[in-house]
């Protein structure tokens, strides 16, 4: 089910790196994060 | 993802990277690539001689490649056509667009476009303005490149407007976060005859979602395992602090995590086994009566 941007802000802040806890670092993080994901060939 | 075409062309949203497989008024398509165009003596005899679509009105999808900056090109139909991009939200009014583009005689020429606000900003309505104020300087006859300024907040679309053919046209909507976009195109084979309308395709697609930055907080995350993306994440983390080897290991158990996601998704592999027998009474299904036509 996928879910909505602000939930994952809030569950993903711990991952976010070094002193990650400011929303601008969040977001990009997350996005790097799916950007990787999403550019891998296997999925679709 | 359902779409009607209109006419030989046909644009992707910002969102989608490609089509992966279709069919057009419920026949299988094949997706030919950007080589198709390549073909000696031109895709004609291609278009109308493939044995799996002969006689069939359409054929299938030609990819006509990823830089076109808008979805739909200025209409050719009178040349007084002024570029405006307008806004449902109140933030990014006066905001300015960049579009370079060619003039009707082949100069080349760059405009700043404000961005304006919908009639009571609701999305779509134009009651009551002047169709080509606020637009570009001048009227343009094609458009190379658009360039978004940084601090956009919502996405905003681009109307081709003429006093002339007095309704504005639709050329494109944009994602608010990506600077210079680009949308992919299709060209529908076999759709050669114009005979005053164009024929309707009606497409049933496959497709490959593009990446496009997550900005609200009511965006839907287009990955569906926040796990996958916590891996990623801590690989991304590895990686900035030099330990390679851990954010390989981080990103291959990402990447493992979403193909279990999906294979756990996809209810068969291969070709669908249809019974047509009932296994209780042995009688045929009603699928197989409609099936041998009776």
């Amino acid at each position: 089910m996928p879910q909505l941007f602000s939930d994952l802000q809030v569950s993903m802040a711990p991952y976010a790196g070094d002193g990650g806890f400011t929303p601008t670092i969040v977001n990009r993080a997350i996005n790097v994060a799916v950007k990787r994901l999403m550019e891998s060939e296997q999925w679709r | 993802m359902r779409m009607t075409a209109v006419g030989p062309v046909m644009p992707v949203p910002y969102n989608v990277e490609t089509i992966e497989g279709a069919s057009i008024n419920g026949k299988p398509a094949a997706i030919y690539g950007t080589e198709y165009q390549f073909v000696s003596g031109g895709p004609g005899d291609m278009d109308h001689s493939h044995w799996m679509f002969h006689h069939s009105q359409h054929g299938g999808l030609a990819d006509m490649g990823s830089e076109f900056p808008t979805m739909y090109d200025i209409p050719l139909d009178v040349s007084d056509y002024y570029v405006a991009a307008y806004t449902a939200n109140v933030n990014d009014i006066g905001k300015v667009i960049t579009v370079f583009g060619h003039l009707d005689n082949g100069q080349e020429v760059v405009q700043s476009v404000p961005l304006q606000l919908w009639y009571n900003g609701i999305e779509g309505a134009l009651v009551g303005q002047a169709i080509s104020a606020g637009a570009g300087a001048q009227p343009l006859a094609d458009i190379v490149r658009v360039v978004l300024p940084a601090n956009l907040t919502d996405y905003f679309s681009l109307y081709a407007t003429s006093l002339s053919a007095q309704s504005p046209r639709f050329l494109s909507k944009y994602h608010p976060s990506v600077n210079v976009p680009t949308f992919r195109r299709y060209r529908l084979t076999n759709e050669s005859h114009y005979n005053g309308a164009w024929n309707v395709a009606t497409l049933l697609a496959q497709v490959k979602v593009k990446y496009v930055p997550l900005v609200a907080p009511t965006d839907v995350v287009p990955l569906d395992s926040d796990q996958a993306i916590q891996c990623m994440m801590q690989a991304n983390q590895s990686l900035d602090n030099g330990d390679i080897q851990k954010s390989e290991m981080f990103e291959a158990k990402a990447r493992k995590i979403l193909a279990e996601c999906q294979s756990s998704k996809q209810t068969f592999r291969g070709a669908p086994e249809i019974i047509d027998h009932d296994p209780v009474t042995c009688f045929a299904s009603s699928l197989a009566r409609w099936n041998h036509g009776l």
